[in-house]
């Protein structure tokens, strides 16, 4: 991840008292909070970013760190090493009554220790955030009152025809696989919660809870609305006039149509409970409804055209 | 049945809360508890949308008025979001 400058993400520059962290923060986490901005990932994210931010800037310790260290936080400790042997050393010299040039205190910078890769973490969180105040998962300072974890959001992308029936899938969420039944009947868009699957709740409080959002694609020969299923199938001419039978393939099985005499082009026929299952309402389907196309015959012969004569002077 | 409610006590201690809020978002008609020898408990079904009114109330300062504008709010945002979801798979049937 790249380098996240805290005081920006606040709106704020460095010269900000505490109070004006705690304004900033309250103004942006009103207008970004994840209950306030139901499905919108990129408020849930620019949440996370401005929490992380408050964490470490409303905090007078973990501010001055931010403050000396920066990017280059990963080197803190290293840092703060060398500048206590180099003490060490100086005042073992000086007690020796050598005059060394040696460094001082204000020849160490942070550059001294390499950039160390900046920010590299994947996860939503930066790197420099989880080293200083562990991997909590953002949580916001509520004190010592136990809270619910964060929730996690999380999107799965299955076929009409997969959503036809009741399977399973694993996703991985936070590098942690799970192992989910989808019933059959599950609508594009839908979503489903999995209790306790979320962040780890603070100061004792229990987990958050993960929620999938199922994208369901489209299918080339079925259009879904609801519960019913729409699709066209052709019937030749003769067989619209003189009636007769469509074969038609659902999407578990093939019927056989008996089409009635007459029957006109974009007519429409409802096939009762060969739409698609009702969800968790186990042997409910709803309708399927087949529009019939008439081919019209293209190519005639001499014969076919003197016939269509013939009935066209009869009619 | 018994299992599925959590008196205000065990669910306030559980996340160290105040009681009086729970009992304010009953008196502002924001929740509905359960009353069972006189004691009132929550149902677990309540408890997501409880865990939404704490984070409101503690993390974002918003008082109990606040909390009842955003949760009808909120209920207007989700109506829409299945109205458009409606209206996108019709016009999607149409394309």
């Amino acid at each position: 991840m790249a380098f996240i400058d805290y005081y920006k993400t606040l709106g704020l520059d460095k010269s900000a008292t505490q109070d004006d962290i705690k304004k900033a923060y309250r103004k942006l986490a009103r207008k970004y909070h994840p209950d306030l901005n139901p499905n919108d990932k990129d408020a849930n994210k620019l949440f996370q970013q401005i929490n992380e931010a408050n964490e470490a800037l409303s905090d007078p310790e973990k501010r001055k760190k931010y403050d000396e260290y920066g990017e280059h936080w990963k080197n803190a400790d290293q840092f703060e090493q060398a500048k206590q042997s180099q003490q060490q050393s100086r005042n073992a010299y000086s007690g020796a009554g050598q005059q060394g040039g040696g460094f001082t205190g204000s020849d160490f910078n942070s550059d001294d220790f390499g950039t160390g890769g900046g920010f590299t973490g994947g996860g939503d969180y930066s790197d420099f955030f989880e080293s200083l105040f562990g991997n909590a998962g953002g949580q916001s300072n509520r004190g010592s009152r136990k809270f619910k974890g964060h929730d996690y959001q999380a999107e799965i992308n299955i076929s009409l025809r997969d959503a036809y029936n009741t399977h399973k899938q694993t996703l991985s969420v936070n590098g942690k696989n799970i192992r989910i039944t989808i019933p059959a009947g599950i609508a594009d868009g839908q979503i489903i919660k999995l209790p306790g699957q979320g962040a780890p709740g603070a100061n004792g409080g229990p987990n958050g809870d993960l929620y999938i959002t199922f994208n369901i694609s489209d299918d080339p020969h079925f259009k879904r609305l609801k519960d019913d299923l729409y699709t066209h199938t052709e019937i030749d001419l003769y067989t619209a006039v003189l009636g007769g039978e469509a074969a038609i393939t659902t999407l578990d099985s093939k019927v056989k149509l008996k089409v009635t005499p007459g029957t006109q082009n974009g007519t429409k026929v409802r096939l009762k409970g060969k739409g698609f299952p009702v969800y968790k309402k186990d042997g409910e389907f709803g309708n399927l409804f087949v529009t019939y196309t008439v081919k019209i015959p293209t190519e005639l012969t001499e014969k076919q055209k003197e016939l269509f004569n013939e009935l066209k002077n009869i009619g | 049945m018994e299992t599925e409610l959590i008196t205000i006590t065990e669910y306030c201690y559980k996340y160290d809360i105040e009681p009086s809020f729970i009992i304010s978002l009953e008196d502002s008609g924001i929740i509905s508890l359960t009353i069972v020898d006189s004691e009132k408990y929550i149902h677990i079904q309540q408890f997501g949308e409880l865990d939404k009114y704490i984070h409101l109330h503690y993390d974002l300062q918003i008082n109990i008025e606040g909390i009842d504008a955003i949760r009808h709010l909120l209920q207007k945002v989700d109506h829409m979001q299945q109205e458009i979801q409606e209206l996108k798979s019709q016009l999607h049937l149409h394309q």
